[in-house]
């Protein structure tokens, strides 16, 4: 095999005090428009982190605007209305029939929100964002999206719980398998198993400990993620790794609480910033890679609907 | 003068030339094949790029897929003065100018964000609670109000009495207020001395408050206080209005899916619900204008306020909101005697207040 090293080639560049100016403005904004500010202020989050987080020295670009968001927020909002308003207006149904199954049909009908959600706000994220001016992609098929979330749901079900180890991996799989990076595509090659056990072990061995095991766990969640990663460009397979140490998981974890704690909140932008410090300055990446040797393949793509979707329904996405 | 371009189709940087005349700038690079290759773009067709990388300005070009240039800042600054008025966002956008102002610029948002806040919240929620109030048709109100009763106690909180219930019930009927809903009174077990009306009717008393009286026009003008609030809606515009500010707090943090569950768990707060000032002093005025209508002395307004503790015991909901006590007492008596009722003796009211008394102290 050939021998090759591993790099920090990524680190953010942002700082608390910045992001702390951009988060006070939004909040006013958003006070004075009664929420309405919100995707600008979401835009300008978006776009501060990306432009100060770098690859090899070029930093990324979010494309996205307030305004296509706002689009998609307006989108997402109706949906929920509706949601919303055919649950209250059920509560008055007379007939218990009726009551019972109008609230399965809204709940298939959030469950099944979920993959629409995570399918557009992919599409959606990616086709906005660019470094060097090339732009990432989505091409996930959202129908097999859907797919997996209800049959791997029921099986999360059906087994109280227990799959989800492995739907959340094979997800990620699917999910992450089908971004590209220009003419480059990602990789994950988590599986349920192997994660399964990680959080097994790490669960009990969490609680054994009171708790001082879990920044081991922690640490090992979050290599296990990157070990996973990878970049495939002109058939050639490229291979991210942690170099996050307990250490520094520890004091990202227990300075975070602080900040956050002793401020009142107030160090929350300070809180983002050293977490995604850290996090880049130990995702390293390996050597080989030509960052110099990516195409631009993907098409401009500009609904927001699912990124704002899966806000509502507390989605996390990167 | 020296550049980086990005030609949008590959991401190898390409080191180039550059030549700005009026209206275009032209670039000189060599690309991928080791040709030579002019862009030029129209300056109008150009915009700058927020947030540089360091030490760099970044110009983007025309439509999707975006070509670039990175100038070093300094040439930018020294040589795009007069081209600056064609190019797009080139004054600087509110973020830009707040950050770079420094700390200055974040303490002078924060003072703008406090005032607003406050200007929001003794003023703009009030008045906007007040006139959504005023549209909730009846119906709505107490089908709301029923909901929020049923709610709370179903979650444990009340455990109602149910012979003094209907003993307070008949009082009240007894009294012969009217009102523009029907008042539903609950006695529930507890020690603390407490009373309070959810929005459609409901007024709730704790058996705490009922110890503490020692004539019938205290609990005649407690009854009469509370369904103050139901009538003059002052419990629905509380509630209206703490749901308003649980928004705007959900907002300035950014957590939209926190608006949802607002109405969830609204219910347990109304047994908090804290009135202002104002809201006290109409319920007082209505307590003391019905009990002399109904010819009960309405001094029984001032005799419930001064059997309430005021220092050392928990101060009780019912004056909580208002920290002139002594002010208050002195307004509610002046309306009493100014109202010069003719008191009416009533047995069945007596009766009445006899067996509620015998019951609470037992």
């Amino acid at each position: 095999m050939e021998s090759y090293a591993l790099r920090n080639r990524l680190r953010f560049v942002g700082t608390g005090s910045d992001l702390f100016g951009i988060y006070l403005l939004n909040m006013l904004l958003s006070m004075v428009t009664l929420g309405l500010y919100y995707p600008w202020a979401k835009a300008a989050v978006l776009r501060y982190t990306y432009a100060n987080t770098q690859l090899d020295n070029s930093p990324f670009q979010f494309h996205g605007t307030g305004k296509e968001i706002f689009v998609g927020f307006l989108k997402a909002v109706a949906v929920i209305v509706v949601v919303y308003t055919a649950a209250i207006a059920l509560t008055f149904a007379s007939s218990l029939g009726l009551k019972v199954l109008g609230f399965v049909i809204i709940y298939a009908f959030v469950l099944a929100l979920v993959p629409i959600a995570v399918h557009g706000a992919l599409r959606y994220r990616m086709s906005r964002s660019s470094w060097r001016g090339i732009h990432f992609g989505y091409r996930g098929d959202r129908n097999e999206l859907i797919k997996m979330y209800v049959l791997q749901g029921l099986l999360t079900v059906v087994t109280f719980g227990i799959y989800s180890f492995w739907m959340t991996q094979n997800i990620n799989r699917y999910t992450i398998g089908h971004i590209r990076f220009g003419s480059a595509r990602m990789h994950y090659t988590g599986d349920g198993a192997d994660y399964f056990w990680l959080c097994l072990k790490g669960y009990f061995l969490t609680i054994l400990t009171l708790g001082i095991y879990g920044f081991w766990w922690g640490r090992d969640l979050f290599a296990y993620f990157v070990d996973n990663l990878a970049i495939e460009n002109e058939g050639k397979t490229y291979q991210f790794q942690s170099s996050l140490t307990v250490g520094s998981y520890a004091g990202l974890v227990i300075g975070n609480i602080l900040l956050i704690v002793l401020t009142l909140g107030l160090g929350a932008a300070w809180a983002t910033a050293r977490t995604l410090q850290i996090i880049l300055d130990n995702t390293l990446l390996d050597e080989r890679l030509d960052t110099g040797s990516l195409v631009q393949t993907e098409l401009e793509y500009r609904d927001a609907t699912g990124e704002d979707l899966a806000d509502m329904m507390d989605i996390g996405l990167i | 003068m020296n550049a980086t371009f990005f030609d949008g189709k590959v991401s190898r940087p390409h080191p180039a030339q550059y030549t700005l005349s009026a209206y275009t700038i032209e670039i000189r690079y060599t690309d991928a094949d080791g040709q030579e290759r002019v862009a030029e773009w129209p300056l109008q067709e150009a915009r700058l790029a927020t947030w540089n990388p360091s030490g760099k300005t970044r110009l983007q070009f025309g439509p999707f897929p975006h070509q670039y240039l990175d100038v070093e800042t300094a040439d930018y600054e020294a040589r795009f003065i007069p081209a600056r008025q064609l190019l797009k966002s080139a004054r600087p956008g509110l973020y830009e100018f707040v950050l770079s102002k420094g700390f200055r610029g974040v303490v002078l948002v924060g003072v703008v964000a406090v005032a607003f806040l406050w200007l929001l919240y003794a003023y703009g929620i009030p008045a906007l609670s007040l006139q959504v109030a005023r549209q909730v048709p009846a119906e709505q109100e107490v089908a709301l109000g029923d909901m929020l009763y049923r709610q709370l106690e179903n979650s444990g909180g009340l455990s109602v009495d149910k012979t003094k219930t209907a003993q307070v019930e008949r009082f009240w009927r007894e009294m012969g207020v009217k009102t523009r809903l029907p008042i539903r009174v609950a006695v529930v077990e507890s020690k603390e001395v407490n009373a309070f009306a959810v929005p459609g009717g409901h007024v709730v008393v704790f058996t705490g408050i009922l110890k503490k009286f020692n004539r019938p026009e205290q609990l005649a003008a407690l009854l009469a206080h509370e369904a103050a609030h139901v009538e003059k809606r002052h419990s629905l515009q509380q509630l209206i209005r703490s749901i308003a500010a649980y928004s705007i707090i959900s907002v300035m943090f950014g957590d939209v899916s926190g608006i949802t569950a607002v109405l969830v768990d609204n219910a347990d707060n109304l047994v908090s619900l804290s009135y202002s000032r104002q809201h006290e002093a109409e319920a007082d005025a209505f307590a003391v204008e019905q009990l002399a209508r109904q010819g009960i002395d309405p001094m029984g307004a001032v005799w419930l306020m001064e059997a309430l503790p005021t220092e050392g015991e928990v101060i009780p909901t019912l004056l909580r909101s208002h920290p002139h006590n002594a002010e208050r007492v002195a307004a509610t008596r002046a309306l009493a005697q100014k109202a010069r009722t003719r008191v009416i003796p009533n047995a069945e009211l007596q009766a009445l207040w006899q067996k509620i008394r015998e019951n609470s102290v037992r």
